[in-house]
């Protein structure tokens, strides 16, 4: 289906908003030197990215006042099983390794969870790398969860990572980074790359410097619809929960993918980016009736209501409800019904509107400094004058 | 001492080919009034608003008082605590924007400094429920987090300390400084308070502040005596 100028003018800011292709190859390079240096210097493991470098699904970050990190998670997943050794242990041998090190040792912070280490700006923003420290998990566990999971196939893949630790001892809780990436893939692989040669030819002649052909161009940057609505539904939470001043209770992207793939599952692999967008958002609108109610389902049963207690489960793992947090905080998911209520009206609604509504709403989604960025005064009369947040007068009242 | 100064003509001019919806609809020896509509085409936080807005702006002139702006239909809720019950906009504390003006006030410079802000804050509020570079406290402590920013100190006793220092102290370099940190007041905050002794205008606006703020405690002393 061809798309209309509108729509292929949102995707030029989506294409914006995604990692560049310097920023990605840094990425690369970086968590390679990392894994290397980790396994030369004695941690037998199993390196791998997880999150949105795995699923291709990266979009900057966004601030109003200025760029903030990159993120890249990395899976450390060392060739022990969870009853050979503590988290504590395990983090001491994998932090011994680190500081030893003059590149990482001054890069390095690490708390009961995961090691970051802070990368220098590349460009206009800076990077940092979150190792979790990961051990295999038991065969009776993968047993359990087998029984009480849907796509068993997806188990095996299972680790253990260091639960946040509630008093003073952290425990191991069970993760799927790479069964839960095999789901994914199965659904976003059917799906066609979106004007493949375009992109790729657009990505080699914007980055001569590091590719020497097209054929240099990596795979990792080519996107499906599925992925692209992601990164749509990323950049606009990321936008309306900073200017909510709530970007503490954003629902966790593993909540986006989760919701997008499983809707995926049931469209035609052609559906353009807007018409698969239109539909997630409709989808997900509907079980915002389960507000009102102490159980039940929407017509796509993608996140369901089970005896008062909010439920989407992660596809790879049985045992984790992605909406535990809504359970603990009325306030997450009534927000998060109003995002999406927010999405649908400025990303799918105002594709009809007039040229000012529609770069309004845009602008409302993705920020005025990207959309400006990207299209000048396109479907506009008058650029925006910014009201300067440092000497900005603030409204008073007498009494 | 008059705000408006004697050009007010020349400034009509200017406001009015920026605004060109506006216009002047009184005009006599004491009061002006323009009203129409002004169109925002401005950002915060990266937010846009590209709104128009009906208004009414009364300048008294021969006077000492600051020019008054209302929004005339119902854009601005009545709810908004920054909208009194006449209708009238407090944009923000007089000694801001007297301090702003200190060289002459100047009414397009208002509109587009003070009247534009003022809308784009409030549909920021209204969008989200937060104010995108933060809200005043009503009344004196409004005020005294506006001086906060001006001499740059934390509490509000200092800064009260710092105001009066103004209106009934002399500079003395080497005292101690009043926010109490033991050193010369010309090396800790005596920089932030010096426009204030060197320029009697600068001064006047702080003594404006500094009388109501006396009146207030004395007010407050004599219910308390009362109540014992």
């Amino acid at each position: 289906m061809v798309l209309n100028e509108r729509q292929r003018d949102i995707l030029r800011i989506v294409q914006n908003m995604d990692i560049s292709a310097t920023m990605f190859k840094n990425a690369v390079e970086k968590y390679t030197a990392l894994a290397e240096y980790l396994i030369r210097n004695g941690i037998n493991a199993d390196i791998y990215p997880q999150g949105s470098f795995a699923l291709g699904t990266v979009v900057r970050p966004y601030s109003c006042d200025e760029e903030k990190n990159y993120d890249l998670d990395l899976v450390c997943q060392v060739k022990y099983n969870r009853n050979e050794i503590t988290p504590a242990r395990l983090r001491k041998q994998i932090s011994d390794v680190l500081r030893r090190s003059e590149i990482y040792k001054s890069r390095l912070t690490e708390d009961e969870t995961c090691f970051t280490i802070d990368y220098a700006d590349i460009g206009d923003v800076s990077f940092s790398i979150d190792v979790v420290p990961a051990v295999n998990e038991t065969a009776g566990r993968i047993q359990q969860l087998k029984r009480l999971s849907k796509k068993s196939e997806l188990v095996e893949y299972s680790i253990a990572i260091p639960e946040r630790p509630k008093g003073e001892v952290s425990d191991w809780i069970t993760s799927n980074p790479k069964g839960y990436k095999q789901w994914f893939d199965g659904i976003n692989d059917e799906f066609n790359i979106l004007d493949r040669q375009e992109l790729r030819r657009s990505l080699f002649e914007g980055n001569r410097a590091i590719y020497a052909s097209v054929d240099d161009v990596p795979k990792d940057l080519e996107r499906t619809s599925v992925q692209r609505v992601i990164q749509i539904l990323k950049y606009h939470r990321n936008v309306y929960y900073e200017h909510m001043n709530k970007a503490e209770e954003k629902p966790a992207s593993a909540i986006i993918n989760t919701i997008v793939a499983l809707c995926a599952e049931s469209t035609d692999v052609n559906v353009t980016v807007f018409d698969l967008l239109n539909y997630v958002l409709v989808n997900i609108a509907a079980c915002g009736e389960l507000l009102k109610h102490n159980s039940g389902d929407s017509t796509a049963s993608i996140i369901v209501k089970e005896n008062g207690k909010w439920v989407l489960e992660n596809p790879a793992n049985a045992d984790d409800n992605l909406a535990d947090a809504w359970n603990e905080n009325d306030e997450i998911p009534e927000l998060f019904f109003k995002w999406v209520d927010s999405a649908k009206k400025q990303l799918v609604d105002s594709l009809g509107s007039s040229d000012e509504e529609f770069r309004e709403n845009i602008e409302k989604s993705f920020g005025v400094s990207r959309v400006q960025a990207v299209l000048g005064n396109k479907y506009t009369s008058a650029l925006l004058d910014p009201v300067s947040g440092t000497s900005s007068p603030k409204p008073w009242r007498v009494k | 001492m008059n705000l408006i100064p004697n050009n007010i003509d020349e400034q009509l001019d200017e406001l009015l080919r920026e605004y060109p919806l506006l216009s002047v609809n009184e005009k006599n020896g004491k009061r002006i009034s323009v009203t129409g509509k002004i169109q925002i085409h401005r950002s915060v936080n990266d937010y846009p608003v590209r709104k128009t807005y009906q208004i009414s702006i009364i300048v008294l002139l021969g006077s000492d008082e600051m020019p008054s702006i209302s929004e005339d239909e119902g854009a601005v809720s009545s709810d908004y605590v920054h909208k009194y019950e006449d209708g009238k906009l407090c944009l923000e504390t007089e000694v801001a924007i007297r301090i702003r003006f200190v060289d002459g006030f100047n009414l397009l410079q208002w509109v587009v400094e003070f009247v534009e802000p003022f809308f784009v804050t409030y549909e920021y509020y209204a969008s989200f429920g937060v104010y995108p570079n933060g809200e005043r406290s009503h009344g004196s402590m409004g005020i005294i987090e506006t001086y906060k920013e001006i001499f740059h100190t934390d509490d509000t006793i200092s800064t009260f300390k710092g105001i009066r220092l103004i209106c009934e102290g002399e500079w003395r370099g080497h005292a101690p400084c009043f926010c109490g940190s033991e050193k010369y007041l010309r090396k800790c905050h005596g920089k932030w308070i010096l426009q204030f002794l060197n320029d009697s205008r600068m001064k006047n606006i702080v003594q404006r502040d500094y009388n109501t703020m006396k009146a207030e405690i004395d007010e407050y002393r004599r219910f308390t005596k009362e109540a014992e």
